[in-house]
Order: structure tokens, then sequence, then C-alpha cells
């Protein structure tokens, strides 16, 4: 059992250093609408189809490209990228050319550099939900399991939610996961996850000791 | 026997019409066309998409007049060439961003006034990057309505002036500020007008003593002041009696119409290097509290609703900092998200067949009790989709990861349910997973709670799902699944049940 948790807490400790290392040295790997990338717009004046379009981006830009409608009639799209060049604008506007018959011209199309959005302004607006949240949650939890003891549930709540949170962010850095739109839903989720997890530990725990009480 | 077939009958009727109604919807013809009645999903920015606005840092030229002392005039967009000169103005062509006021310190300012702007107009989900070396702000807005008229707001500096009209001299600008509101209330010249909306603005300490000096200096000697709050002066500069929340305060409102003074002249107040009006005083301000008419007064709701709005955000503009940085509006279009209808499907469709072999698995362990659990749960997903669309909830992609967890979470607790009915009778066995489930979700009960009220749409998404979740788990299997399971024990005969 001792060995089991020794086990357990080295490998978290490996990912969250590889992870700290991985952050420091590479960063995250923001999708292309989250980072400085650059963007050019086509006016097809056509209907398309947006995953065709996106075969075509991925041809010439590579996988990490984004391509979106631009307002709601779909005759025009936005493609993001974090780099793109003179000519490979040339290649994709020829290409779109040739799929859709339209007369679009590069020399016409003016790339636009978008600045990156900062990891800290998407997480910043978590900081007053998670205080509290946690605060409260906190409160029920050493009122609820007080046999357990207050320093011992106050101390391992926190640190099970921040270690939770950190491997995770870990894991992203390690894996290269994309951060952007699903990041905020994997902390929410692993946020919640933790506290089932917590709480029945705890309960588990209680349960032990009343049965213990009935023994004795 | 037969009673108990037919309720068992009449609750999955029940919920296999909830699950019609839930994922197809109800379609009545509306001229020659199906159409669905079931309310639409409110959909957040990363899955609809937004509107991109880019603002730029003006690189234009204003031109400006100067009197012989060297002062801009303030009133000279009504003068003519030969007027200028006649009156030995000098007319001058200067950036409307000077080369030191272009730094990354001002851009960074300019980024956080933004953010703090669209903060207080009310947009809940919004973004905004800065591109430190042009200075360029690049913002993502919620489409909605009032998007329009949050994007005007966004290149306005907010620079507020007062100055005098003769010598062009400011005598008040944002720094006298304390507080902006909006009011409401009848004109005391005209009470049968109907409402009239105010700009209120509660100057500073030291404000308070700059107006108390303008409106001695600035003051219309042709009118009584000592009367000027029971009488109508004229031109509509009045003395009004405002009563907000049960306090009378006396305020002095002015309006456009102000007649010029033969002493020191008028004072021009400016927003924006827009002059909002032009002025003398009927009486000396000495509470620091000005107050400004917006639009005519109205009996209208419409035109008082849009008069409020529009001194809304005002106020806001106000309330926030100058921007360092004039910027001009680069761009300004709607961006659908990358998550498109197609990908939407398709990621339903995974997750359905997900949840679908995972029922099939219970259907498989528990036979017919696993299958009346199995449509249970199918109809607590399409209720909670019900419930969404009627709650309002705004649905992102984050909502959409609460809708498959709560989805997760009741299969888990009528599982538990069917699992500690192969040992307790129903009664206890629903009883006992009711306590079990929610005391260990008790913590994400608070948390979802507390993520509704959160003005964020990714976590307040999340939170209204779960928490709708929730509600439906409670209630929905009290009604729903334990009947089912009680009623189904004829059927299959169950051993130890009803001890």
């Amino acid at each position: 059992m001792k060995n089991k948790k020794v086990i357990i807490a080295a490998i978290l400790g490996i990912i969250l250093i590889a992870g700290i290392v991985m952050a420091v040295v590479k960063g995250f790997n923001f999708e292309s609408i989250y980072t400085n990338a650059q963007e050019i717009e086509l006016r097809l004046n056509k209907e398309f189809n947006i995953n065709d379009v996106q075969k075509i981006a991925q041809e010439v830009f590579g996988k990490d490209v984004s391509v979106r409608a631009v307002e709601l009639y779909n005759d025009a799209i936005s493609v993001t990228s974090k780099q793109i060049s003179d000519e490979k604008k040339e290649e994709f506007v020829t290409k779109i050319n040739e799929k859709y018959g339209s007369e679009l011209k590069a020399e016409n199309t003016e790339i636009h550099t978008i600045p990156n959005l900062h990891l800290k302004d998407l997480l910043k607006n978590l900081i007053l939900p998670f205080v509290i949240s946690t605060s409260l949650i906190l409160i029920y939890q050493i009122l609820k399991y007080f046999r357990l003891g207050f320093g011992k549930v106050l101390l391992k709540t926190i640190l099970a939610l921040a270690i939770a949170e950190a491997e995770l962010m870990s894991l992203i850095a390690i894996t290269r996961f994309p951060v952007g739109t699903t990041t905020i839903a994997l902390i929410l989720f692993t946020y919640m996850f933790t506290l089932i997890g917590i709480t029945s530990k705890y309960e588990q725990e209680l349960q032990e000791i009343k049965a213990q009480d009935e023994e004795d | 026997m037969k009673g108990s077939k037919i309720k068992l009958t009449t609750i999955i009727l029940a919920i296999i019409l909830i699950i019609m109604v839930g994922f197809l919807g109800i379609y009545t013809q509306v001229q020659n066309r199906m159409e669905n009645q079931v309310k639409s999903y409110t959909l957040s920015q990363n899955l609809k998409g937004a509107r991109v606005v880019e603002l730029k840092v003006s690189d234009e030229q204003k031109e400006i007049v100067k009197n012989s002392e060297g002062n801009e005039v303030s009133d000279a967009s009504s003068l003519t060439d030969d007027e200028i000169s006649q009156k030995g103005y000098t007319k001058e062509s200067v950036p409307e961003n000077p080369d030191e006021v272009k730094t990354k310190e001002n851009y960074i300012k300019s980024k956080e006034i933004t953010e703090d702007r669209l903060k207080e107009l009310g947009e809940d989900e919004y973004y905004v990057r800065l591109n430190e070396e042009t200075g360029s702000l690049y913002v993502e807005l919620s489409e909605d309505t009032g998007t329009d008229d949050v994007v005007t707001n966004l290149s306005s500096t907010s620079k507020f002036t007062v100055t005098s009209e003769l010598t062009g001299e400011e005598l008040m600008n944002n720094d006298d500020i304390q507080e902006v509101s909006v009011l409401t209330g009848s004109p005391s010249n005209s009470p049968t007008a109907g409402t009239a909306v105010y700009l209120s603005i509660q100057f500073n300490k030291e404000g308070t003593k700059k107006l108390e000096e303008i409106s001695t200096k600035y003051r219309d000697a042709t009118k009584d002041t000592e009367s000027s709050s029971d009488s109508e002066t004229s031109e509509g500069n009045t003395t009004e009696e405002n009563t907000t929340e049960g306090n009378t305060t006396e305020t002095t409102t002015v309006d456009e119409s102000g007649e010029q003074s033969e002493t020191a002249g008028n004072v021009i107040l400016k927003i924006d290097d827009e002059q909002l009006m032009t002025t003398t005083f009927d009486q000396v301000i000495r509470n620091g509290l000005l107050q400004l008419v917006f639009g005519q007064a109205s009996t209208d709701n419409d035109v008082i609703q849009g008069n409020i709005e529009k001194a809304q955000a005002t106020a806001t503009l106000l309330r926030n900092k100058v921007m360092p940085i004039k910027y001009t509006v680069e761009e300004n279009k709607f961006i659908q998200s990358e998550l498109t209808k197609e990908n939407l499907q398709q990621l339903a469709i995974v997750v359905g067949a997900v949840i679908g072999v995972i029922l099939l698995a219970i259907v498989i362990k528990f036979k017919l009790k696993g299958l009346l659990i199995a449509i249970s749960n199918v109809g607590l997903i399409a209720l909670l989709l019900l419930l969404v669309r009627y709650a309002n909830v705004m649905i992102s992609f984050e909502g959409l990861v609460a809708l498959v967890v709560v989805a997760a979470l009741n299969i888990a607790f009528t599982v538990k349910m069917l699992c500690l009915k192969e040992k307790l009778s129903a009664k206890e066995a629903i009883k006992e997973t009711y306590k079990k489930f929610f005391i260990i979700t008790l913590p994400v009960i608070i948390m979802s709670i507390v993520f509704i009220f959160i003005k964020w749409v990714p976590v307040a998404s999340f939170g209204a799902v779960m928490f709708w979740g929730f509600i439906l788990i409670a209630i929905y299997n009290l009604i729903f699944t334990t009947p089912l399971l009680i009623l189904s024990e004829g059927k299959s005969g169950g051993v130890n049940n009803e001890k």
C-alpha cells in the first residue's frame, strides 16, 4: 500500500517536473487562433463548403490552420495560421480559384497580423469562481468531516485541487495538446472530478471511523 | 398487476415523448414550411462565432484653430477660412496621436481601459489582444443586438472637457469627475412632456470647487438666480427638483439651448472632442452635481429606453479613464466559430455512441431493469436539453462538456440504484442511492451554484448546465426512474425486494 503511494507520487512528480521543463523551454502549443498569427480573408461571393476549404488550407499551410466563415452568408472565409508567406497565400488563392471558379487575386488579399491572447488573460477569469467555490466547499468539508481533522481536510483538499490542475497543465505541455477551445473545459472538468474524488475518499474514511466506533 | 402494467407503459410512453420532443422537436406548418416550435439553444461565442473588431492607432491628422495667444479655439468648426484670418486665428494640422503618446506603456493602458469599458458595458465574454509593437487592439465580442453600440464606444477616447468658448481655456476635465450615473424624471418646466433622461455627473472635491467658480463666472446675468428653483427660466436652462429614491436633491440642469452671457461668454461641454452643448449657468452650483438632459422627454418607452442606453454608454465612458491613444475602427466583422454545425453533429454522434455502448452494457447485465434504466437515462438527457433551452442557459463548449458529465453522473446514479436493489428493498435502495450520491456530489453542487453567478460565459455555462442537471437527477429519477424500478419488480420477479 505504501509502495503504491510512493510509485504514484513519483509518477506525478515526474509528470509535473517534465511539464514545467516543457512549458519553460518550449511553452504551450497554442491553437493558431490563440497565438501570434496571420490571417487572410477571401470574399468568394458564392457559397462554399467549409470542410473543402479546410482541406485546401491544410494542404497549403499545414495542419495548424483555422478556417472560419465570415459573416452569416457563407460567401467569405477567414484563414488563420501561425505564418502566412506571400508564396503560400498565392498558392492558396490559386487553389481556391480552381475549386470555385473564382477570380480572386493574391495581390489584393492582405495579410493581417493578429496578436496573441495571453494565457493569463484567459485564466484570470477562473480565479474568482475558483476562490469563492473552493472556500465554500472547504467550509462544508471541514464541518462535515471534522472527525478527520481540520488541518488534514483543509490541506488535503487544497493540495489535491492544486496538484490535479498542475498535472493537467503539465500533461498539456508534455503532449503538446493544443491550448485553446478545450482548455477551460478540461480545467473545469478536472476541478469537478477532483472534488468528487476527494469527497468520496473523505466519506470512506468517515465511514471507517464510524464502523470502528461501533465495534468499540 | 394490470394497474402496474398500465402505469409502467404510461411512464415509458411519457419518457419516449420527452425523448422525441427533446431530440427532434415539435414541428408545425408555418407559411408552407415546417418550423420547430421548441425554443432554440442560446449559443456562446465559441460555438456561434464572435464579432471581431480591430482598433488601429489613428495616424490621421486633425486641424486645430489657435487664437493669437496660441490657445486652441474650441468652437472653430463653424468658422470659414476668411473668418479665421479676420479674427487673427491660425489653422494648424497636427497628428491625432503625436509620437510621444505612441508608447508601449500607453498601448497597455489602452488595452486595460478597453477591458474595463467592456466589463462596465455588461459584456459577458470578451477577449482583447494587443499588438505591443503597433498598439493595435484586436477585440472579440459576443454578437447580439447591442454589439454595434459597444463597438461605437470602443474607439472613443472618452475625454470630457469643459472649456471657455471665448478663450478656449480648459476649465474642467475627467480628473474632476467622481461619479457618473443615469437618472430619469419629469422635467419641471414641462411635467406633461413625459420622462426625461439625465446624465448626472458628480464632481470630486476639486471639481466641485471648479464648478462653483465656473458657474459663478459663466452665469447668465439676465436670470434671477435665487428664484430659479420655482420659475421657468428662458431657453430651457432650469433648476430641477429631482427625486431619486425618495431623496430630493436640488441640482442644476442645463441643456443645449443656453443663451450667451454678455460677460464671460459660454462654456462648451465636450465628450471625445464632440460638442455636447454650449451653455451658461442659471445659478451658482455648490454641490458639484451637474445634470445633463439626454434627448427629448418622451412618453414612448422605446424612446426613453434608447435615451437611457445612450446615457448609460456615455456614463460608462466617463467612469473609466481617458484613452491615451486615439483609435480608429479598422475592421468590424462577424467570424463564425471554428466548430461548425457539422463538427458539433459529429461530436454528438461520437458522444451518443459512447453513451449508447455504456447503456447497452447495462441492458445486457441487468436485462429488463437495465433496459428501463437505459430508456430513463436517455429521457433525462432529452429533458435536460429542453430545460437548458427554456432556462435561457447560454451553451458554450464548456456547457456541452457539462451535459456529458450530467449524463455520466446519472448513469452512475441509476446503476448504483440497481446494484443496491440487488441487496436491499426498492425503497431502501432508492433512499441509500440518493443519500450517497448527494453527499459525494454536494461540493460539485456548491461549485455549480457559485459558477452560475459568474459573468464569464464558459464558467457560467458549465455551472448552469451542471446545476440544472443535478436538479433533474434529483426530481426526474424520483418521478420516472424509481417508479419504473418498483413497477418492474413483478415483471422481472425480483427476490430480494420489499423485505
